[in-house]
């Protein structure tokens, strides 16, 4: 069993707060990524569960032992560096040797387990190279190499993958999950892009300014964003987000913006936190909604439906964004690439109203309970 | 393009070779003599090129002045100021290289104040117990000092190199299962190896090229080394140039092969200091 | 959770228990790891920087013997006898005049052969390699040789200049003070333009070259290319440079004992040469703590000047 808890985790650096109280529970066999943008603390909670960095303050355990004054070589971690960090001057087989060298396995098991973690990641045939002689995908290679080849508790990985083209990126992001979901073993995986994120992670801690945001799996953090920041960091493009209020047409409650009045799906409403009832009269929200809930409608307009006009269509090939202004809001939608419409043409817009989010424009934090 | 041209060459007539001219100039003067015999030294007009060309200087002047001892001594200096320097310098220059501690600022700081009092001061705050426990004419005690005088250059210069080594290397080694002085020894130490060279070369020939501690400490003859034993040399006797140019011409080929091999590393070395 | 950290509080517990020492141990070794490594430089520093500074500072102020032990508290005394010495007014100036002029003297020298040499010619590793001699070789040997190319009857200088028809004197170079004073300085300034020199030549090289392109691109021609872009560029390096030149030429020993131990009449001294006298000739050791303390004290002063100074102009 793997395990890995961080208890009120905090790392001061003089005056600057990096990490701030983070509580954080890994389950076995799980692969957790850490995400948000640089500078938020997300590497620094990496490096502490690694034993790299000292721990201010709170604690943290790896199957239940507290591990904060542990050195890094009795935590039984393996980690990947951003910049791969092979050792220069030791060939392909000596770096992915070294762990169980200072281990002091036999010569004949070194030999067969470098062999064999050499094959499952194709890179036999590197093995009497010297890590300047490698391609940036063969280093990541080597690096994994050397991080599976003594079968640790726990796998660190600090942006692994950072640093290479956007394809073999791509590639590597695959290979990186099978490999994980091959051994099982527990993994912490950070990276400030959210598309690793969302396409590795059975679950995703969130953080900004050294504080954890939201924590949960990538569908509910797209589906249930906890706050703005969450909302607008995770998707891409970023969901939208505009000013309303909260009001009620004839027992219905809407959303009134300054470019149109929109309905709240009977869904959302159920959810609405009872503390934050619109009942007790209007009240201020920010509104988000994803490019995608948002629908067109060249039709011919009626007065009550919102026109808004095209600035810009980015085709992709399989759909296109579309920026629209509407009143002083910008809004990018998402729409199929067949029929786009076309720029400085006047649209309708719809928003999806079992789609929306709504926000306290203070705190930020949702306004929406959990389904 | 064309004019660019033209004015690099005239610049380099003009000003280049005169000056490298001049900077090897009492080098051409060192070879000139160290061949040449008493008369034709002692001639009036003197040559330039020997008329007569002798080696006879260099078998002669090991006997006229005691130049093995002398070298000997210049040896023994620069090989314990390079141990003194790497047995202390290192293990300081990695501390702060590598860790933020508390008191590091006002180290970093000290060192450079170190620089700024002239090395007889030092001799004069440490002349008196020197001769109060009777160790005059030690190496040992010469080496010292200048190393610790030049100590705190060479610990700059080597925070610079430790410096360029990703930390992320120890930092896998240790991951890996390796201590923190064992990523040290076996990550860091290695890879830095040729800014150790260099800083083991540069207080060799601080030893070597060492004058005013070995002036002031040391009185007899044989424990000398060249820099003195030949200053000595001309203000004993009526001067023999020929002599003393063969003397100053080895000492010199020594202290300027060795910079030879190592002084790109350290330049870019110095350069990083002073970047900082 | 909570079951969770109740079973890992206890069991962590236990492990710390056992491991007292060794986590003690593994503290000092971990945390306290810097501060070990520290501890032999410093105590070299101990014995042979701050203790002999500290002797000097107490000798400043005492009254001393002639081996130099402070015998009992003196005051100023040894600064009221500084102040007399007959010399130290033209030691004092003739110190100023030899690290300033030296070091403006180096900078204007070094800056065009930088420049020349950082361009491609054959042989340019060759003159890179010969550029440097002066400083790789034991610069009081150097400054013997200059001795015997300044002396008159015999010395190389006089049979160029006579050769090339300059003057036909035998000029004799270090018996003049004036002539004297100023060989000194010249070779001062011969060993201290290699590192100068190479100094700029690695900033020259260190300057990004698309810079150069942009310029272009920007219509700059060679002239502008060379005061707008590669003179800016190479400040930062000229000051500190320029500052530790500075130092260096403050600690100057090696150039003038060796050529005229300070002759004549003391008119080559520096505060250096004339400090090693005080002690070593004139057993006026008291004296010679006074001149040492306080050409420490203006070294430190000046430098943080310098260095305050600089860095506000550069903002």
């Amino acid at each position: 069993m793997s395990v890995v808890v961080c208890k009120e985790l905090v790392k001061r650096f003089g005056a600057t707060v990096a990490v701030d109280h983070v509580n954080v529970e890994i389950q076995d066999g799980e692969f957790m990524v850490f995400v948000g943008p640089s500078g938020c603390g997300k590497t620094t909670t990496l490096r502490m569960i690694g034993g790299l960095e000292t721990v201010t303050s709170g604690d943290i355990f790896i199957d239940g032992v507290r591990v904060n004054n542990l050195a890094p070589r009795h935590r039984d971690i393996a980690m990947v560096f951003q910049n791969y960090a092979l050792y220069p001057h030791y060939k392909v087989f000596d770096n992915i040797a070294y762990p169980l060298r200072l281990r002091k396995r036999p010569k004949a098991e070194i030999e067969e387990r470098v062999n064999t973690v050499a094959r499952m990641l194709g890179v036999q045939h590197l093995l009497d190279r010297w890590p300047r002689q490698l391609s940036g995908g063969e280093r990541q290679r080597v690096a994994l190499g050397r991080a599976i080849v003594r079968n640790p508790k726990l796998y660190l990985m600090d942006e692994p993958l950072s640093n290479l083209d956007a394809k073999l990126r791509v590639q590597m992001r695959r290979e990186i999950i099978h490999l994980q979901r091959n051994l099982g073993t527990t993994t912490i995986y950070v990276t400030h892009d959210q598309v690793e994120a969302m396409t590795m992670g059975d679950r995703i801690m969130v953080m900004r300014a050294g504080k954890v945001q939201q924590i949960g799996a990538p569908e509910v953090l797209y589906n249930h964003p906890a706050n703005l920041f969450v909302a607008q960091f995770i998707g891409s493009p970023a969901m939208n987000a505009f000013k309303g209020r909260l009001e009620t047409d004839d027992g219905k409650i809407v959303v009134a913006t300054e470019f149109g009045r929109f309905p709240v799906g009977d869904p959302l409403v159920a959810r609405l936190k009872p503390d934050r009832s619109p009942t007790l009269g209007a009240r201020e929200v920010i509104c988000g909604i994803r490019p995608e809930d948002i629908t067109l409608d060249d039709a011919p307009v009626t007065p009550a439906s919102p026109q808004a006009q095209v600035d810009l269509v980015e085709g992709l090939g399989a759909d296109a964004y579309v920026s629209l202004t509407i009143g002083g809001t910008t809004l990018i939608a998402r729409t199929p690439a067949d029929c786009p419409p076309a720029e400085n043409q006047l649209v309708t817009i719809h928003l999806n109203p079992n789609k929306l989010h709504l926000f306290d424009p203070i705190t930020e934090e949702t306004l929406l309970a959990l389904p | 393009m064309q004019r660019i041209q033209w004015f690099k060459w005239l610049s380099l007539v003009l000003y280049g070779i005169p000056m490298l001219l001049v900077l090897v100039f009492p080098f051409i003067v060192m070879v000139s003599t160290s061949f040449k015999t008493l008369e034709e030294v002692s001639q009036i007009p003197p040559t330039f090129i020997p008329r007569n060309p002798t080696l006879e200087n260099y078998r002669e002047v090991w006997n006229i002045i005691p130049l093995a001892d002398h070298f000997r001594n210049s040896f023994l200096l620069g090989v314990g100021e390079t141990f003194l320097i790497m047995v202390l310098g290192v293990p300081a220059a990695y501390a702060l290289a590598r860790f933020r501690f508390a008191g590091r600022q006002p180290y970093l700081i000290f060192l450079l104040v170190t620089q700024m009092f002239p090395a007889i001061v030092v001799v004069l705050g440490v002349f008196r117990v020197v001769v109060a426990l009777g160790l005059l004419n030690n190496l040992a005690v010469v080496a010292t000092t200048a190393a610790s005088f030049s100590l705190a250059f060479c610990i700059w210069l080597l925070v610079g190199y430790f410096s360029a080594i990703p930390p992320e290397i120890e930092e896998a080694a240790m991951m890996d299962g390796d201590s923190r002085l064992g990523a040290m020894i076996k990550m860091t130490l290695p890879l830095s190896w040729p800014g150790l060279v260099a800083v083991g070369v540069f207080a060799f020939m601080d030893g070597w090229n060492e004058f005013l501690f070995s002036l002031t400490f040391i009185s007899n003859d044989e424990m000398m080394p060249l820099t003195v034993g030949l200053f000595r040399f001309i203000s004993r006797f009526q001067i023999q140039w020929h002599h003393l140019m063969t003397g100053s011409l080895l000492a010199t080929i020594v202290a300027v092969a060795l910079f030879m091999t190592v002084q790109d590393k350290l330049t870019r070395g110095m350069l990083a200091i002073s970047e900082k | 959770m909570t079951a969770t950290a109740e079973v890992v509080t206890s069991s962590s517990e236990t492990a710390s228990r056992e491991n007292i020492w060794r986590s003690i141990v593994r503290e000092i070794r971990e945390n306290h790891f810097p501060y070990l490594l520290l501890i032999p430089s410093i105590l070299c520093f101990a014995a042979l920087v701050i203790y002999p500074l500290v002797n000097t500072m107490i000798g400043a102020f005492s009254k001393t013997d002639t081996v130099g032990r402070a015998v009992e508290f003196g005051a100023l005394i040894n600064f009221r006898e500084l102040v007399r010495d007959r010399y130290i007014l033209n030691i004092t100036i003739q110190t100023v005049i030899f690290v300033f002029g030296s070091v403006a003297l180096t900078v204007v020298l070094s800056l065009p052969l930088a420049l020349i040499l950082n361009q491609r010619f054959p042989g340019a590793a060759l003159a890179r390699a010969l550029l440097l001699m002066p400083w790789a070789a034991p610069l009081a040997i150097s400054a013997m040789t200059w001795r015997w190319i300044f002396h008159d009857q015999l010395g190389a200088l006089n049979y160029v200049l006579n050769t090339l028809n300059i003057t036909q004197a035998r000029t004799a170079w270090l018996s003049d003070p004036v002539l004297a004073f100023i060989c000194v300085i010249f070779v001062e300034v011969w060993s201290s333009i290699p590192f100068m020199t190479i100094m700029f030549l690695a900033g020259l090289q260190s300057i990004p070259p698309h810079i150069y392109d942009a310029a272009k691109m920007d219509g700059a021609n060679a002239w502008h290319e060379f005061w707008d872009m590669t003179l800016p560029q190479l400040k930062r390096i000229t000051i500190i440079v320029t500052l530790l030149s500075i130092i260096w030429a403050f600690r100057s020993f090696n150039v003038i004992w060796p050529m005229t131990q300070g002759n004549p009449f003391f008119r080559t001294d520096n505060s250096v040469t004339y400090l090693y006298k005080l002690a070593f000739r004139s057993l006026a050791f008291g004296e010679g703590y006074a001149l040492a303390f306080a050409t420490f004290v203006f070294l430190l002063i000046f430098s943080v000047v310098y260095t305050r100074v600089l860095r506000s102009e550069e903002g």
